[in-house]
């Protein structure tokens, strides 16, 4: 049985080895994780899908048998309780939390939230051509961009103060935490000053919190972990996938070539590099699929990165194809806890890619591919610089 | 008949808005709306339909 986590290749754009040894197994299998816990690690797509959908599948990791909480004390377990965030909580209490979120999150809402953003990335752009070739990418793009994104998202009025912290929570190893706490202070106070009537996120979770559904506490966990998510897995969709395409010069030709294509580009870089990985569940009852029976009680992983290369669903997997349709990949999940915020990091992505191929065609990587070295092994994947060049040098 | 869905269990994802946007809109809740009812069973309505992760919408 293998071990998780697995050790990760060392080629960036290369999912796990024992990803695809896992698979190759069938499209469930088990793996053995710290403290002797055995859970379901499902790498079929269709699996996957029916799994992320199956509402006796739970997202709450105070369940017993949650993947990884083998060794957690009652007491560790009552904490987690206490800071549980909507997309930890299930359904009718999630959905409650959810609502408040979606009209700020809306296909309409990102639309007009778009300008900003392509005059932030302008911005960036301008900045890397004055200052000129070499630049890395993961400072220049890969950290200011989402923090901006989040800014507009949230509403933010003093923007320099926000976006500071919020690069920092997710870069700075020393002072990550103190960011992200003072950020949490910040938000508190922020929402307590929304009326409920704005159009931006913190508003529409005040419009709940007037209206007495949820909690304060809930509420600012929202904003928080929405924050860290969104500003971590954009960070790293920024930085690897601009990586990938310079990587594999004949796609990032064919976007050059047609700018057109970045839309279905975004939706292959977000198959090929599955960035928020493996997805834990654990069943509340039986539940048969594919021959196999999980069992009430039992721990699931949902190993995105390897349903998004299921040879039964997606050509040539393991290929990185600009121009193939990809929409239907779970990268961003599946069933009612799919990413609240991926039509926004389409956008982000959408404009940031397209204005380097339309702006910098001939950028390219200034160190071999294979030296832009990952940072981490489970959770969110990253790289922690991306050092390119263009023009004559 | 033709195109449905159903609010109740929508999670407001906007997947259906972004595969036929001229069959489905999301209201000011961010919930899908129906524009056009009865819009064939094409390609953009069965990519909705697959794509949709609440299994929100149908066509009969």
């Amino acid at each position: 049985m293998p071990d998780f986590p697995m050790p990760r290749g060392t080629c960036p754009f290369r999912q796990h080895p024992g990803y695809a040894e896992a698979a190759a197994l069938g499209p469930l299998t088990k793996v053995s994780m710290a403290h002797g816990q055995i859970v379901w690690f499902v790498t079929g797509y269709a699996e996957t899908r029916a799994l992320f959908a199956d509402p006796r599948l739970s997202v709450d990791r105070t369940n017993p048998g949650y993947p990884g909480s083998a060794a957690a004390t009652p007491e560790q377990l009552e904490q987690l309780r206490e800071t549980q965030s909507f997309n930890q909580l299930d359904d009718p209490e999630h959905a409650a939390y959810r609502r408040l979120a979606i009209p700020s999150l809306t296909v309409r809402r990102v639309k007009s939230l778009r300008p900003a953003l392509q005059s932030a990335v302008d911005d960036i752009v301008d900045d890397l051509l004055a200052a000129g070739p070499p630049a890395d990418l993961v400072p220049a793009l890969a950290v200011p961009l989402p923090s901006i994104m989040l800014s507009l998202l949230y509403g933010i009025p003093d923007r320099q103060y926000f976006e500071q912290r919020v690069q920092q929570a997710a870069t700075d190893r020393r002072f990550g935490g103190r960011a992200l706490s003072e950020l949490s202070d910040y938000l508190d106070t922020l929402l307590r000053s929304r009326d409920g009537t704005g159009d931006d996120l913190l508003s529409g979770l005040m419009s709940g919190r007037r209206a007495d559904q949820v909690t304060q506490r809930r509420v600012l966990n929202l904003a928080l972990q929405t924050l860290v998510a969104g500003n971590e897995s954009t960070l790293s969709m920024l930085a690897m996938g601009a990586l990938s395409l310079l990587a594999h010069r004949d796609q990032w030709e064919a976007l050059v070539a047609d700018p057109g294509r970045v839309p279905a580009a975004v939706e292959e870089l977000l198959r090929y590099l599955s960035v928020a990985d493996s997805v834990p569940r654990v069943a509340l009852a039986d539940v048969e699929i594919t021959g196999e029976v999980i069992r009430a009680g039992d721990g699931v992983l949902l190993a995105t990165p390897a349903a998004n290369r299921d040879g039964n669903t997606f050509a040539n997997p393991d290929e990185l194809e600009v121009e193939r349709s990809a929409r239907h990949h779970v990268a961003f999940g599946y069933g009612v806890h799919q990413c609240v915020g991926q039509n926004l990091a389409r956008a982000t992505l959408e404009i940031a890619f397209g204005a380097l191929v339309t702006r910098i065609p001939d950028l390219r990587l200034a160190v071999p591919a294979d030296e832009v070295l990952i940072d981490g092994g489970v959770g969110v994947h990253r790289i922690t610089r991306l050092p390119v060049t263009w023009g004559g040098r | 008949m033709g195109v449905s869905a159903n609010r109740e269990v929508c999670v407001g994802a906007g997947q259906c808005v972004l595969a036929a946007p001229e069959v489905f809109d999301q209201d000011d809740d961010g919930l899908v709306v129906v524009t056009a009812p009865d819009h064939p069973d094409d390609a953009a309505v069965r990519d909705a339909v697959h794509l949709c992760p609440a299994g929100a919408i149908s066509h009969a």
